[in-house]
């Protein structure tokens, strides 16, 4: 692929000073999508949010131009278009982001029809006539190579960005937004920022292409045609990468260019038939017929020295580390969590046990921020956190495991962990990840991805991504079910050294065994509420619990 | 009386907007997938009915009787051959094949768009039939646009009590929100969504021809009418037939008043203005958008 | 008869269930019991081709095998086998009344009077939206469904789950409605000593094997029970 990149450029670079006006059009086209599309699949690659709105955000940047050539500097009214293109899209992104893909993607669908009309609107009742003339001192070479320098900036800025620690996280929201939020992504404003940067490069390009025309009408600058074309050029180099976009834009440029001689009228239509070939037989793009890069040995291994895992601190804090009061839970007529009272204090390991249907994993829910309570109050490290999400939550130390297994299908091992590090900035990030992944046994597999993770590495690598979160309180729940015993046997060894070194646990858990092992003290549930509280042995022996586990009255 | 006029021509032209989102429904509520190229099907309806209602002099009431049941057999064939192999038997839908259904419809209505364009170009498609007005009190609207209103009624009133008292349209009901249930009843989920779909294309086609009576249509108007249908089901949200009629009136009425009282450019501003309004309600009510 | 020959059950790399010889008679409740993870529900939807499956089922000496392997629930459904789904069984957005006329979606109006004699007070719910009953109320109306779909073996998924134990007791109750039609139950339940107190013969599920079988009686004095349940 680098190969590939550096022949791309030494190419297009080099297509003026050899090419004629023909090839140069064609290059000044290949530049363009490959540019749209790199900044297309910035954002709807890891986010999947599927965005149709390429040419408002791209029309923007033209007109920004149009309008307002007289009166500023061609570049200066690029770096205004992208400000304006950005500006539309945070306004799209603060409507829309919050709800499911859907709503998005529809709102995205007509905007270009909406800004076009807007424009046309605007320029009737204020200017008089639709359409302006573009007067801009910028030879075609100005503007090719502009463009190239612009093309290449979005491939670069979204290939660092996919590396950075912000990637990653727009990536595991993707995947599995619960999950992300309990590992520490802020979900909105991630989404909101990254689609309203991709969206400000679209209008930025709009700006550079402007004087390529002589006069602009908004049927022109907001020409759905764009935004299809570059979902065609991105969905075709595949979305895995913004390189994808590179592959592709030169092969479809040029088809488009051979079929629309011959069939000049056809052309749209051809091209609609061979994006739902696309879609039908290549899903994964170009870029998915090449395998993955296979782990890179340049990634830091640790040395002999490496760093254990920043342990969390347990000060001589008074009062409970977590309290809940009263919390009550109902998912339409059924009542899960009736009015739970539950105290858990620095340092020990708190068991929530009950028959299943008691209403454990809700409760383990409420306490993590993944549900919002009905009512009742919640309070974390002595501050009042009812009806916090959970990322507020993740940043100050508490973290989660799933009863089934989350992960994030597009992370490599290392990521999971290195993930929710990265996102609170602790430093030395990389090392810890090495620490964390040493301690689980899981640094032989650290450029794997968990769908290649047996189940108890799976689990493992929950627990790692937990505890990069260096929480002061972890909630597992049951994070034992399903193992053979010689797995139980270490897994439990393992969340005794967990304990040994401090963490406080609330565990939901089924196996008495382990609930003996490791518990100081358990509470109970049945039917949402705490029916006996206490050490183990004590509960064990409560008649209500031998009575509500066996369903006879003796034992 | 311009007032008056703008509400009863807003509320005639809702009328007909709620058979159009009706159709949406059906394909995007029952058999779940969100069809883009929902409005190339309904232009190319209300096209193919001026055509040949200049061409051969065939009445438009003809065409609202031809015209469904051949949109239905092709949006039955689409559903089989390409959107089936794609959503798979237990029609579970994640996130990515979601989205790639989304983008197959994309594609289909760019190429249906081509077709359209490449066979008539930029022609403008309006017929006058019925045009002769009507008073009603104080105010005269024309009669093409007072059948399509009241077959647009009749139609949507059909499918809501075929969707609340026939055992099909509840099991359509069901399968839209609880389709594993619905398999466990013995529902045959993967047919029973083909013919929703179809239906859907079918009652989008009567949409169309009855929109051709009064409103011009153009190859190109495909995503208007796509994007007018979502904005209707989403504001009108699951309230089944009802919700469409009552969404479809609130579009129909803000459009027009937008192009009698502001200006007739910004009717796409109007059905924005709306969207963001369903979209804000929505956000109060995270539990259902989430869904 | 149901008889289910070496089924098993994996997802990705993780094998669910492996080997489950069972069979089941018309008219009997037999109860399956085991802990969290042991391969219960796995095996239910299994024989209703909702989990990718191998092995081979006989239903009444028609093999159904395809069936299963093809995921062709509707139609496993269509031939008597009807699944009440751990907390499903019912369609949450309609009403009760649309709940049962669709439990006898494949002919026929569902026997109200015998589901009206069965669950009396249900007379007057039946405009209620079945999503805003109770958790009790839910179970019931699943079984009333269930009742209607006029089964030939009824697979019945944890149907205690959460709820008092005299309102568990009452839904097991209704059993004999079932069986008193020649209906077979397989019950699968975390609550043993209620299911085994219903069921004529039981089977013991650990790490996706059938570990036990035998009478209610010989199960419930097996420590291999009581270690699945308390830990020993």
């Amino acid at each position: 692929m680098k190969v590939y990149l550096a022949g791309f450029l030494l190419l297009f670079l080099s297509l003026p000073w050899w090419g004629g006006e023909y090839l140069r059009s064609l290059g000044l086209s290949v530049l363009l999508y490959a540019a749209l599309g790199a900044a297309w699949a910035t954002f709807t690659g890891p986010a999947r949010h599927l965005s149709l709105a390429t040419s408002a955000f791209f029309g923007t940047g033209v007109y920004t131009v149009a309008l307002l050539h007289e009166f500023a500097p061609w570049p200066v009214l690029v770096v205004l278009a992208f400000a304006l293109a950005a500006f539309l899209a945070l306004g799209v992104g603060l409507a829309t982001l919050r709800l499911q893909g859907i709503y998005f993607t529809v709102f995205t669908y007509g905007l270009a029809e909406l800004v076009r009309q807007l424009v046309t609107w605007a320029q009737r009742n204020l200017g008089g006539s639709v359409g302006s003339y573009v007067f801009v001192e910028a030879s075609p070479l100005d503007l090719y190579y502009a463009l190239a320098l612009l093309a290449f900036l979005t491939l670069g800025l979204g290939h660092l960005f996919l590396q950075s620690r912000f990637g990653l996280a727009l990536l595991a929201l993707g995947d599995d937004e619960t999950a992300a939020r309990h590992a520490g992504v802020r979900v909105f404003g991630l989404r909101v920022v990254v689609f309203a940067a991709t969206a400000g490069i679209m209008g930025a390009i709009g700006a550079v292409v402007a004087p390529r025309w002589v006069y602009v009408d908004p049927g022109l600058a907001f020409n759905p045609n764009l935004s299809f074309l570059t979902a065609i050029t991105a969905l075709l180099g595949g979305l895995r990468h913004p390189s994808g976009a590179f592959l592709a834009a030169p092969p479809l440029v040029l088809v488009y260019d051979l079929l629309s001689g011959p069939f000049p009228h056809h052309a749209t239509a051809l091209l609609g038939l061979f994006f739902i070939l696309l879609v039908y037989f290549l899903p994964r793009g170009l870029l998915g017929l090449f395998r993955e890069r296979p782990p890179s040995s340049t990634l830091p291994q640790p040395g002999l020295e490496a760093t254990p895992p920043p342990l969390p601190q347990v000060g001589p804090e008074t009062g409970p580390l977590l309290e809940a009061r009263g919390l009550r839970k109902a998912f339409g007529g059924l009542v899960a969590v009736a009015g739970l009272h539950l105290e858990v204090r620095p340092g020990e390991t708190v068991g929530l046990i009950g028959p299943n249907g008691s209403g454990k994993t809700t409760a383990l829910g409420l306490l993590a921020g993944t549900l919002r309570p009905d009512g009742g109050h919640i309070s974390f490290l002595g501050q009042e956190t009812t009806g916090k999400p959970p990322e507020f939550l993740a940043q100050r130390g508490l973290a989660r495991t799933f009863q089934q297994v989350r992960l994030f299908p597009s992370l490599t091992v290392y990521q999971h962990v290195y993930l929710p590090l990265s996102l609170r900035r602790v430093k030395g990030a990389e090392e810890a990840t090495w620490g964390l992944l040493e301690a689980l046994g899981l640094r032989e597999k650290a450029h794997h991805h968990p769908q290649a993770l047996t189940y108890l590495d799976q689990k493992r690598l929950e627990l790692a991504r937990a505890l990069a979160l260096s929480p002061k309180l972890l909630l597992l729940d049951e994070w034992l079910a399903g193992l053979n015993p010689s797995e139980l046997q270490e897994a439990i060894a393992l969340l005794q050294a967990l304990k040994g070194r401090g963490i406080t646990l609330v565990v939901v858990e089924h196996l008495m065994p382990a609930v003996r092992a490791l518990c100081d003290r358990v509470y109970v549930l049945s039917f949402g509420e705490v029916i006996a509280h206490g050490t183990p042995a004590e509960v064990l022996r409560h008649p209500k619990v031998v009575e509500v586990y066996l369903g006879v009255e003796h034992a | 009386m311009p007032l008056l006029d703008a509400l009863l021509t807003g509320a005639i032209a809702g009328g007909v907007y709620g058979l159009l989102a009706l159709g949406l429904a059906l394909q995007y509520g029952v058999a779940r997938i969100l069809n883009l190229a929902y409005g190339e099907a309904v232009a190319l309806a209300g096209i193919a009915t001026a055509l040949l209602y200049q061409g051969l002099t065939l009445s438009p009431l003809v065409a609202l009787v031809a015209l469904p049941p051949l949109f239905a057999l092709g949006n039955l064939l689409l559903h089989r051959l390409l959107f089936l192999p794609l959503v798979g038997r237990t029609l579970a839908l994640d996130g990515e094949n979601e989205g790639r259904l989304i983008l197959l419809t994309f594609g289909l209505s760019f190429l249906i768009q081509g077709l359209l364009a490449a066979e008539l170009g930029g022609r403008l498609f309006s017929y006058s039939y019925l045009g002769q007005g009507v008073s009603l009190g104080t105010t005269a609207v024309a009669l093409n646009r007072l059948l399509a209103f009241g077959v647009a009624l009749a139609l949507v009133v059909l499918a809501h009590l075929v969707l609340t008292r026939t055992r099909l349209g509840m099991a359509a009901r069901a399968l839209s929100r609880e389709p594993e249930e619905a398999l466990l009843v013995g529902i045959p989920a993967v047919r029973l969504s083909a013919w929703a779909f179809a239906l859907g294309g079918g009652v989008g086609a009567a949409a169309g021809v009855l929109l051709s009576m009064f409103h011009t249509l153009t190859p190109a108007s495909g995503p208007e009418l796509t994007l007018k249908a979502l904005v209707v089901v989403i504001l009108g949200g699951l309230g089944g037939a009802p919700g469409a009629l009552l969404g479809g009136v609130a579009l129909g009425l803000a459009e027009a008043l937008v192009t009698r009282f502001v200006n007739p450019g910004l009717s796409m501003a109007a059905v924005y203005g709306l969207f963001v309004l369903a979209v804000l309600y929505l956000r109060g009510n995270r539990e259902v958008a989430r869904q | 008869m149901l008889e289910i020959h070496q089924l098993g059950v994996s997802y990705g790399a993780h094998r669910a269930l492996e080997g489950v010889n069972l069979f089941l008679a018309p008219g009997e409740v037999v109860a399956v019991l085991g802990a969290n993870g042991a391969g219960k529900s796995s095996l239910l939807k299994a024989l209703l081709g909702l989990v990718p499956a191998r092995g081979q089922v006989f239903l009444d000496g028609e093999e159904v095998t395809p069936l299963i392997l093809q995921g062709r629930t509707e139609a496993l459904a269509a031939r008597g086998l009807a699944l009440v789904p751990e907390r499903g069984g019912v369609f949450r957005n309609l009403s009760l009344r649309e709940n049962l006329l669709l439990g006898s979606y494949r002919g026929g109006d569902p026997p109200w009077e015998e589901i009206l004699a069965l669950f009396p007070h249900l007379e007057k719910r039946m405009p209620q939206r079945v999503g805003s009953m109770s958790g009790g109320e839910q179970r019931m109306v699943a079984l009333a469904r269930a009742l209607a779909q006029r089964p030939r073996y009824l697979l019945l998924d944890e149907p205690t789950l959460g709820l008092a134990p005299i309102l568990a007791r009452k839904i097991l109750e209704t059993l004999p409605a079932f069986t008193a039609k020649g209906v077979g139950v397989l019950l699968v339940e975390q609550n043993a000593g209620l299911a085994l107190g219903v069921a004529q013969r039981a089977y013991l599920l650990e790490q996706g094997h059938l570990v036990r079988e035998g009478t209610p009686e010989a199960l419930l004095r097996d420590p291999s029970v009581r270690q699945a349940y308390l830990g020993g």
